[in-house]
């Protein structure tokens, strides 16, 4: 169990972004939980930084895709391109291809390009033209987006939305990180190199262990009452799905074991509730014309106060 | 004028007298009682959080209780209390080994909040 692993990650993001460190412990999670990040937030409030400089702390392959609304689910998944010398169609990979993708502002593309992630985020593999590709292991999206109330977005579909592990919203740093980011731009940011942190072998490892992180039948029953009950609110049109929760189990395994434990706690769920749970939530848009004060967030954290954990 | 020699007064005197005796055999009863294991104490505990606090929601975990508990002016040793907590849920989430003995910290929490009708400040 290694909590020094986690303050080994958290402080060398935070060397370069600054305020960042629940972010960070949290693409951290998603990283050893085996599922993808999407980080929503205001044009400049460090998503990419974040994304990029996480990537770095990792020993691990990295690439990254900006979407334009012009792009072809070709330049992500790759394709055939006819070899001259061989007079053959080869198969050419596209920057999926890599253990680390960073696809930056992907609801600036149609919804045919996020589509092309669908395969790719669920079963770690693209078919093109009826040939599959293995993609390596591990592999991990962290996707940026802008929040959709902004010009030139698409949302993203229900179903690629459902395969994000997680959702995190970034805000704006308070006035104690945001003069910290003045004086850090002072410098060229980019100068500072990030050190990896962990080592290839350590990551495999430390995948290894999460999977031995113990999950007790009544925490899963727990956790089967949550989706049940988030889908029984008259307010909630859309609850947790089943893939959901294992998202969430797998989620609050890696956070026990960044947490020095070797089983789950229900404070592991409530916690990680919020940013497994939340952004699948769809509400009855009939309860916001009557005008209740009401988010996904705030449905989320009334159904854990009615649900009964395992005491 | 009431007459204490009138019946219905004795018999109401009589109910008031021997209602507050069996109350005060009751507490001191429950307040005497000591589990016989952790897992009783820890139950022990979680009926004292529901009678101090009717507002706690049916969903709040152990950590959230000791949270809400810890600024307050309850004269236990949170330390020993934590340890114990980390102790009953390696027991309970884990496989670790049910520890044998009780928490004596956490039966003086329950019963400190048992006393009801003390006020718990913020330190």
């Amino acid at each position: 169990m290694d909590k020094g692993l986690r303050d080994r990650v958290v402080s060398e993001v935070s060397r370069i972004v600054v305020g960042r460190e629940k972010e960070s412990e949290l693409l951290l999670v998603c990283l050893l939980g085996k599922g993808h990040v999407l980080l929503e937030g205001v044009p400049g409030v460090s998503k990419t930084l974040l994304a990029k400089t996480f990537a770095k702390c990792i020993s691990l392959d990295f690439g990254r895709v900006q979407f334009t609304p012009d792009m072809l689910p070709l330049d992500i998944v790759g394709g055939f391109v006819f070899n001259m010398k061989t007079r053959e169609f080869d198969f050419k990979k596209g920057p999926v291809f890599t253990n680390v993708l960073l696809a930056d502002e992907i609801n600036r593309a149609p919804p045919k390009v996020q589509s092309a992630l669908l395969e790719a985020m669920q079963e770690l593999q693209v078919t093109v033209e009826g040939r599959t590709e293995r993609l390596p292991s591990p592999f991990m999206l962290i996707a940026t987006q802008n929040p959709l109330e902004f010009q030139g977005v698409y949302p993203l579909p229900e179903g690629q939305v459902d395969r994000f592990m997680v959702k995190v919203t970034l805000d704006y740093p308070n006035t104690g990180a945001e003069s910290m980011i003045i004086r850090r731009n002072l410098v060229d940011i980019d100068s500072l190199e990030v050190t990896p942190v962990m080592s290839r072998k350590e990551l495999e490892e430390a995948l290894e262990e999460v999977e031995k992180v113990k999950v007790s039948d009544e925490i899963m029953d727990y956790l089967a009452e949550v989706a049940r009950a988030s889908r029984m609110d008259v307010r909630v049109r859309l609850g947790a799905s089943p893939r959901s929760i294992v998202h969430l189990v797998h989620s609050a395994r890696a956070y026990a074991y960044l947490m020095g434990r070797t089983f789950v706690i229900p404070d592991d769920i409530k916690y990680l509730s919020r940013f497994v749970l939340a952004h699948r939530i769809r509400l009855d848009p009939s309860f916001k014309l009557k005008g209740e004060e009401l988010d996904s967030y705030k449905v989320i954290g009334e159904t854990l106060d009615k649900v009964k954990p395992p005491r | 004028m009431v007459s204490f020699l009138d019946p219905d007064v004795l018999i109401a005197l009589n109910a008031a007298v021997y209602g507050s005796a069996l109350g005060g055999f009751l507490r001191a009863r429950q307040l005497a009682f000591r589990p016989k294991d952790t897992a009783k104490s820890f139950s022990l505990l979680e009926r004292s959080l529901k009678k101090a606090f009717p507002d706690l929601p049916e969903g709040f975990t152990w950590r959230e209780a000791l949270e809400r508990l810890e600024g307050t002016d309850l004269k236990v040793d949170w330390q020993e209390v934590t340890k114990a907590l980390i102790q009953y849920e390696g027991w309970r989430y884990g496989e670790m080994i049910k520890p044998s003995d009780v928490d004596p910290e956490v039966v003086r929490l329950a019963k400190e909040l048992s006393r009801g009708g003390r006020k718990w400040t913020k330190a």
